[in-house]
């Protein structure tokens, strides 16, 4: 249970995500991102409504920064606590970039 | 056969050898008596009581040698060869004796007499046959020696019969009176040259001797020469016969009683090594006797050597009972001092390695152990088995020991041929190999080694496996509890054998499974809401929406909610993607959930590959996001959000057990 928003601003793409980050909608997401990868310099993830997180998710995450720490970078925002929390617990925190 | 023969003439050697030497000594007695011994004179009479009293002592010593266990082989034949004719020498100088100066007994003075002068040259022939049989002297060395002393020794005897018709060494005259004549003394040429001769390779062979022996042979070679220049030169008394077997008297007593003794001493080490081999087993039975959920027998029947046998058990915990049986290759002391090792290291690998459940690696980890030091290059054959009594499941590595035999259910015990490995010693980081079954109530197994099957009986004809199967299957003799089967199964070889030597140790485990009661863990108990899966990630929503209906029900808050979410994912995940990745149908998994005290406890169940997912390498979290590899950390964030998380590999399953207060 995901919902993906995706936006496209120029060179960078926001994806609002709604809902559970796991094993199974972390391959939705990926198939979602699979298309911008190589089209934008940019990629924002927005955490706001994303409420659990699993190593699925985080995996999408540093596939993707690290595709995108060579172009305009990756960055996560709007992050809850509780999932900040994960972030903290795994060192996501420090590797990704976090608004 | 040869055997059979020869064990049979042994029977029959003391009794033939008896009959003979006592009908020899009363035909003697009755030569006395009939031919007035009380006529002559004194000194005859005691040479003649001498003989008589020489004969008894040549019968003794001969029944002494065929009885002696110790000796055996042509050697022995040598000397009973030595105290035979000496014996005739005795017999016929004492009729020699008796029928002087009776004018009607010349012609049998005169050939008892050539007799006992032939026995000489025979007596220096078969002495020398002695040595040399005695020393082993390797046959090209002394072959031409032998030939010329065979030779001369026909000569020696034909010159003897030659006399009888020239005499030049001795006659009988008309009134029946023996006397000496010139060439007497050269009678004894022969047998002096022989035993000289006999003597120069005594002293050239004096290394295999000890120094006593070596003086003793002297004496031996010396007193009966002596015996006969005395004789030479006292008429009356003829002592040479009576010397001779003194000096085999004496002989035996030193040379092979020495002999004897030596091998006497090494034989008690080796039986004390044997008993303290046998000691080493468990041996006493029942071995368990408040457990009735299995019975178990084993025997080992050594053969005469030491050898390398062994059976073990031993309860690991409560659930789980060891079996082992074991063949070290070799025999004697060596293969001993290895069984006592390999026993050891095989209970002490399972005591530790044993509730993890695997076989494989508990023998692998042997082998490598065994590998290190193995500059004999022994090996042991070993099947290792660990059965959970409360389930009934068997695991079990085979390390090229024989195959073990079943009985399972309604069918008849048969031999269950499964992976073999290679024994244990013998290649160093060998993966054992294991296989898994489930016995139910009544299951039984028996063990054993190439003893059984390899019994031979008198005609070579193995006992076999054939045999084997068909003693357990006897129709008559279903339900035998297993002390039964053990000891029908040594009856039936017994029978087979019919008293062949043993060579080989028969050694046999049979083991009955009666059935565990459900044993009630702390896992199993109704306490916890069980939900079963198909182990796929298409089924992680509904475990975790089982999951997550149980601790809202216990009001937990959102933030440990998400975390032990997060938890049953990465555990449900890491199961659907490895614990049946062999399996093309995949897998089970259980997931027990029980809130209590506000402590959320989730027990994950699957029986795929043993996996201790705690195991594996913790991520390094501090590295940068470019050399960040992704692998381990779902794992990592549960032991990081979980109170407790415990991993076990019990009865076949992984249980791993998360625990999280909110």
């Amino acid at each position: 249970m995901l919902n993906i928003k995706k936006t496209i601003e120029g060179s960078k793409a926001t994806f609002a995500l709604e809902g559970r980050l796991d094993t199974n909608t972390a391959v939705e997401l990926e198939a979602a991102l699979q298309p911008v990868t190589d089209t934008v310099d940019e990629l924002v993830f927005d955490f706001e409504d994303v409420d659990y997180i699993s190593s699925a998710g985080l995996r999408v995450l540093l596939a993707n920064y690290k595709a995108f720490s060579k172009k305009g970078g990756m960055k996560v925002i709007h992050v809850k606590d509780m999932i900040m929390e994960i972030f903290d617990v795994t060192g996501f925190s420090d590797i990704l970039t976090i608004e | 056969m040869d055997k059979a023969q020869d064990s049979r003439s042994f029977k029959f050697r003391p009794i033939r050898g008896s009959l003979l030497f006592i009908a020899g000594i009363v035909l003697a007695i009755c030569g006395m008596v009939g031919l007035h011994v009380e006529n002559q004179e004194p000194i005859r009479i005691i040479n003649i009581t001498l003989e008589l009293g020489a004969m008894f002592l040549g019968y003794i010593l001969y029944v002494c040698c065929i009885m002696d266990k110790q000796w055996r082989g042509p050697n022995l034949s040598y000397f009973l060869l030595l105290i035979v004719v000496d014996m005739l020498g005795l017999y016929t100088d004492m009729i020699a004796w008796l029928v002087d100066g009776r004018a009607d007994l010349r012609e049998v003075n005169l050939w008892v007499n050539t007799v006992y002068y032939c026995t000489t040259p025979m007596l220096a022939y078969i002495f020398w046959r002695y040595v040399i049989t005695f020393l082993n002297v390797e046959k090209e060395r002394s072959h031409k020696y032998d030939v010329a002393f065979r030779l001369g020794v026909l000569v020696a005897i034909a010159i003897r019969i030659l006399n009888v018709q020239f005499g030049y060494y001795f006659t009988v005259n008309e009134d029946g009176v023996y006397s000496r004549e010139a060439f007497f003394p050269l009678s004894y040429i022969y047998s002096v040259v022989v035993v000289i001769l006999t003597l120069i390779l005594v002293v050239i062979a004096r290394k295999r001797f000890k120094r006593h022996q070596i003086i003793c042979i002297f004496i031996y070679s010396a007193a009966p020469v002596i015996a006969g220049v005395v004789s030479a030169f006292t008429y009356g008394l003829s002592p040479f016969g009576y010397v001779a077997m003194m000096t085999f008297l004496l002989m035996y007593c030193i040379l092979n009683v020495d002999q004897g003794k030596e091998k006497s001493v090494a034989e008690s080490e080796l039986h004390m090594a044997r008993i303290i081999q046998e000691n080493m087993l468990p041996r006493v039975f029942p071995p368990f006797p408040n457990r009735h959920d299995f019975d178990i027998y084993a025997s080992m029947t050594p053969a005469k050597e030491v050898g390398g046998d062994f059976y073990d058990f031993y309860l690991i915990d409560d659930d789980h009972i060891a079996l082992v049986i074991a063949d070290v290759s070799g025999k004697g002391i060596p293969a001993a001092l290895y069984m006592m090792v390999s026993k050891s290291l095989v209970k002490s690998q399972t005591l530790v390695l044993g509730k993890k459940g695997s076989t494989a690696r508990i023998l692998g980890n042997l082998n490598d152990q065994f590998c290190e030091n193995n500059d004999l290059n022994m090996f042991v054959t070993v099947w290792l088995g660990i059965l959970t009594l409360s389930t009934g499941e068997l695991v079990y590595s085979n390390a090229g020991h024989e195959y073990p035999i079943f009985k399972r259910g309604d069918k008849p015990f048969s031999v269950v041929k499964g992976k073999n490995s290679p024994p244990i010693g013998c290649i160093e980081g060998v993966r054992y190999k294991e296989e898994r079954i489930t016995l139910s109530p009544g299951d039984v197994i028996f063990l054993y080694t190439d003893g059984v099957a390899e019994a031979t009986n008198r005609d070579q004809v193995l006992f076999g496996m054939d045999r084997v199967l068909e003693t357990l299957n006897d129709p008559e003799k279903k339900d035998r509890d297993v002390t039964q089967i053990d000891s029908d199964m040594m009856h039936a070889i017994d029978q087979f054998v019919k008293g062949a030597p043993q060579f080989d140790d028969i050694t046999m485990l049979s083991f009955k499974y009666n059935g565990g009661e459900a044993v009630k863990t702390e896992d199993a108990a109704h306490k916890y809401d069980e939900i079963t899966v198909h182990a796929d990630v298409k089924a992680l929503s509904d475990v975790q929406k089982f999951v997550e209906e149980r601790l809202e029900a216990a009001s937990c808050p959102m933030k440990p909610m998400m975390q032990i979410s997060v938890a049953v994912e990465e555990i449900f995940v890491n199961i659907a993607h490895y614990a049946y990745k062999d399996k093309e149908e995949g897998g089970d998994a259980t997931i027990r959930v029980r809130v209590e005290d506000k402590t959320a406890e989730i027990v994950f169940v699957d029986s795929g590959v043993a996996f201790d997912p705690l195991a594996a390498e913790t991520p390094d979290v501090t590295l940068s996001g470019e050399e960040r590899e992704i692998g381990g950390l779902g794992i990592f964030m549960t032991q990081k959000t979980m109170d407790d998380v415990k991993y076990e590999y019990k009865d076949g399953k992984n249980i791993l057990k998360l625990k999280k207060k909110f």
